[in-house]
């Protein structure tokens, strides 16, 4: 997949537009510099014309064997290194002799031919038929490439026609020591072997001229050169600002050095003109830092880039583009931090053919004053010492040093009001009046409902709390399971939670004389699908419903699974705590008619004692909890009186 | 020694155990809290031994095995949940209970509760209705106001108001906010509801280190 680099649509692979907004975009394959159309990377022939993308590497077989090796017109002549293969076909044929292969002897003998016919022929003749053919047979990017096809060929063995026109001769010594030099001298030794091993006599001329050859070859060579390390090069006087600026060149010593890693340098009278060049220009940006070394070709060397029309188009895209980097500014190396030694910023990594969509990604980075800004509080956090989150932590720690005394003052207050009320009939033997049993609560329905069982009646007891709300809860359901077991109902006990049943063991062994008044169903695993099945199920649809809880949850299933076995043919009465009351509302409503009634909490459980007649645990706790009530309306106002002064006089300071 | 009067004293020092978190974090409050926890947790696995193998899965399958057996074989794959490397035999097991368990929630849920609510909240305004409510109109007034405002209150969104649709706007941003003070009148209610309930065991508790004081003091 291709991503549009402008609005990010994911294209098909090998799109040269963007299907969603049109931009074109960015070459991943090779161009093919016949049809252009982009192919695979690992194609070797393009999939639209059949034309050869990669270059003739072998030389080509007799009787029409390997045909399809043969150049084909159209092929990038810079990109081509057949001089260097048939050099190299050429030099193993003459080192293996007698005996090798008839092919072989064919070649040598063919190779001679033509070496003793460029011998007789005059120049005139040779310029005759090197006449490259008519430019207007030929397309616009051949043109604009130089000479290719019939030329090459020509040319075989010596170098390209337009790279070995007008070159003296050189003999095969000069040759071998040229390569053995340039070999050992240039950074891409490579490139130099190539040109001297195919006879590229144009490369070793003593006097190459710009005119000579195209301008983008000599800007190419040019660049190449100028991008690696040679010593004793002159710089030029287009190069002289650079060479100022980035402070590079090699002192005598570092030059003695040199030479003594690379031996003796080479006389430059032996030297063609351009490879003396090529040695005594300066190791430029050895030293440099990776800053410049990265950085795009400044302005005055894309001035002096070939034109547009003297490229090809897959070259063009070649081209670096951007802004020179040179004088951006050069901030000190980090000194600490996880980028300590670093220095600089990191250049966006360029991809490897660039579209014209890519320029605005691959201008240099200039950060703004947000990013420094960060990049200094980065700095800053990375800088922080250790101790200061202790120092953080001790401030907060003596920030909330009153919070104890808070938990104390309250634990105390609540603690002294409870004990207080709770041991006030110890003591005086009268209870105290504070509050009234609930007026206005499901007391009195629930105490109806109840009234009216008969002793043939079936109740069952749903027991879903345990012993954290037994607490409170023993003393709210004890006044209605005392209504219930007075009233001579069989009573049945089921529990949803495994800690219910003892609860209800106990509590029902405090209430009933004998255990004949009751029936423990004991614990029914599953939650709502228990209660489902063990409403369905019952062989007897139970009279009432009785549901003991403190939670939420269990009272929902089980109001909702008699309303949806049942409807409003089972009374469901229910008893929890004061948590449970605004869950109940709704369900107790006259309309939905799913709870008939319900008591919650100490308050309404002393009203049901009062309809009885009887004075239980509810009644007894009911001043208790109506002075821890009272204490906690107190704490709170003067927690918020502290609060308020405390705030307006911290606002104050 | 009297195992009552061990309770009694065991019963008290545990709670003077939990107590003792005003001080803060100490190794008595663990100690109380831990013994709380694996009492509760042994206890609930006793019980369900009891109750679910030995009262009910080993005599169904001797006397009922056709339908006791199956619900015992997924009870058998569950516990490969246990080793992760053959967890995915109890997948079957987990697929029904959590099958078995939406299905009758949702039905318990749109039947028992969603159907009879809607159907109160529409009744509440009736003539029939109205006698019924502790409050009469009024409260069946508060019922669908409540209901309707509350419900809007959750409308996080509102179309952009543009030439007469003014008024639409801040009709809507007027119901919010009725629907919002139901709201923070409900959840003040349950926060007053739960005080209560915790302010109601703490009395629970402290009657029983009256009475255990009283028992032992002989009064």
């Amino acid at each position: 997949m291709i991503y549009c680099p402008n609005c990010g649509t994911a294209n098909r692979k090998g799109s040269r537009f963007c299907s969603e907004c049109g931009k074109s975009l960015p070459s991943t394959g090779t161009r093919c510099p016949m049809c252009g159309t982009i192919n695979p990377v690992s194609n070797v022939y393009c999939e639209a014309c059949t034309a050869r993308l990669s270059p003739m590497t072998s030389a080509p077989e007799e009787n029409g064997k390997g045909d399809e090796d043969q150049p084909l017109r159209g092929t990038p002549s810079s990109t081509v290194p057949l001089d260097e293969a048939e050099a190299e076909q050429t030099a193993r044929a003459s080192a293996e002799g007698p005996g090798s292969e008839d092919w072989l002897e064919a070649l040598r003998e063919s190779a001679d031919e033509a070496g003793e016919r460029e011998e007789d022929e005059d120049d005139g003749q040779i310029e005759e038929s090197a006449q490259p053919p008519n430019q207007a047979d030929l397309p616009d990017w051949l043109r604009d490439m130089g000479p290719v096809g019939g030329e090459r060929h020509r040319s075989s063995g010596r170098g390209a026609f337009w790279l070995s026109e007008d070159s003296g001769e050189e003999t095969a010594s000069e040759e071998g020591q040229a390569e053995n030099e340039v070999g050992e001298r240039e950074d891409s030794p490579d490139e130099g072997r190539r040109r001297v091993a195919s006879g590229d006599e144009g490369a070793l001329r003593p006097d190459g001229e710009a005119a000579d050859v195209p301008d983008w070859v000599a800007d190419l060579r040019e660049r190449t050169d100028g991008a690696s390390t040679r010593p004793g090069r002159e710089p030029s006087a287009e190069e002289e600002p650079l060479k100022e600026e980035a402070e590079v060149g090699h002192s005598q010593a570092e030059q003695a050095q040199d030479e003594e890693i690379f031996g003796e340098r080479p006389k430059l009278e032996e030297s063609p003109r351009w490879l003396s060049e090529l040695m005594e220009e300066p190791p430029a940006d050895r030293d440099a830092p990776s800053i410049s070394t990265e950085a795009p070709p400044a302005d005055n060397e894309l001035k002096e880039s070939p034109r547009s029309a003297d490229m090809p188009d897959w070259m063009q895209q070649l081209r670096p583009r951007g802004e020179a980097r040179r004088d951006a500014p050069r901030d000190a190396p980090e000194t600490e931090g996880l980028l300590r030694g670093l220095q600089g910023l990191i250049p966006p990594a360029s991809p490897g053919i660039e579209s014209p969509s890519l320029d605005r990604a691959s201008s240099p980075v200039v950060p703004s004053e947000v990013i420094r800004a960060r990049a200094e509080l980065l700095q800053s956090l990375l800088g922080h010492s250790a101790s200061s989150p202790r120092l953080a932590v001790g401030k907060e720690r003596s920030g909330s040093a009153a919070r104890p005394v808070e938990q104390w003052l309250v634990a105390i207050v609540l603690l002294v009001t409870v004990l207080g009320m709770l041991l006030f009939p110890l003591l005086t033997g009268e209870t105290p009046q504070l509050t009234q049993p609930g007026g206005g609560s499901e007391a009195p329905q629930l105490y109806e409902i109840v009234n009216a069982l008969d002793s043939g009646d079936e109740v069952l007891v749903a027991f879903d709390y345990g012993p954290p709300e037994a607490d409170e809860l023993n003393g709210v359901a004890q006044p209605v399971l005392e209504h219930l077991v007075d009233s001579g109902a069989g009573i049945s006990i089921v529990s949803t939670r495994p800690d219910g049943p003892p609860m209800a063991a106990a509590l029902m062994g405090e209430i009933a004389d004998s255990s004949d008044r009751y029936r423990l169903l004991g614990y029914r695993p599953g939650a709502g699908t228990a209660v489902s099945q063990l409403l369905a199920a019952a062989d007897e649809r139970p009279t009432l419903l009785l549901i003991v809880t403190t939670r939420p949850g269990a009272l929902q299933r089980w109001v909702e699974q008699a309303s949806a076995l049942y409807g409003d043919q089972l009374p469901v009465i229910a008893v929890g705590s004061a948590l449970l009351q605004p869950i109940t509302s709704p369900y107790l409503d006259a309309n939905a008619g799913q709870l008939r009634a319900a008591v919650h909490g100490f308050r309404e459980a002393a009203s049901y004692e009062a309809l009885r007649g009887a004075v239980g645990e509810a009644t007894q706790r009911l001043d208790a909890l109506a002075a821890g009530h009272i204490a906690i309306v107190a704490l709170m106002i003067a927690g918020a009186v502290v609060h308020g002064l405390g705030g307006a006089g911290g606002r104050g300071s | 020694m009297n195992p009552e009067l061990v309770g009694v004293i065991a019963g008290t020092a545990l709670t003077f155990f939990i107590l003792s978190y005003l001080v803060g974090d100490n190794p008595l409050y663990r100690l109380g809290l831990h013994l709380f926890i694996g009492t509760l947790v042994g206890y609930s696995f006793g019980t369900v031994l009891r109750e679910v193998v030995v009262r009910t899965a080993l005599p169904g399958l001797v006397s009922r095995p056709a339908s006791v057996g199956p619900a015992v074989l997924l009870g058998v794959l569950l516990l490969f949940k246990g080793f992760p490397r053959h967890a995915f035999v109890g997948n079957l097991s987990m697929a029904y209970l959590i099958g078995v368990g939406a299905a009758v929630a949702v039905g318990g849920a749109l039947a028992g509760m969603l159907a009879a609510q809607v159907a109160a909240t529409g009744r509440a305004l009736a003539p029939a209705s109205v006698g019924n409510l502790r409050f009469g109109l009024a409260d069946g007034v508060m019922i669908v106001v409540g209901t309707v405002s509350t419900l809007l209150s959750f409308t996080f969104v509102r179309p952009k108001a543009q030439g007469g649709q003014e008024w639409w706007g801040r009709l809507l941003g007027g119901v919010t906010w009725v629907g919002r003070l139901f709201l923070v009148s409900a959840l003040g209610i349950a926060f007053a509801g739960a005080l209560t309930s915790s302010l109601s065991i703490l009395i629970g508790r402290m009657q029983y280190l009256v009475d255990a004081f009283c028992g032992l003091a002989g009064w």
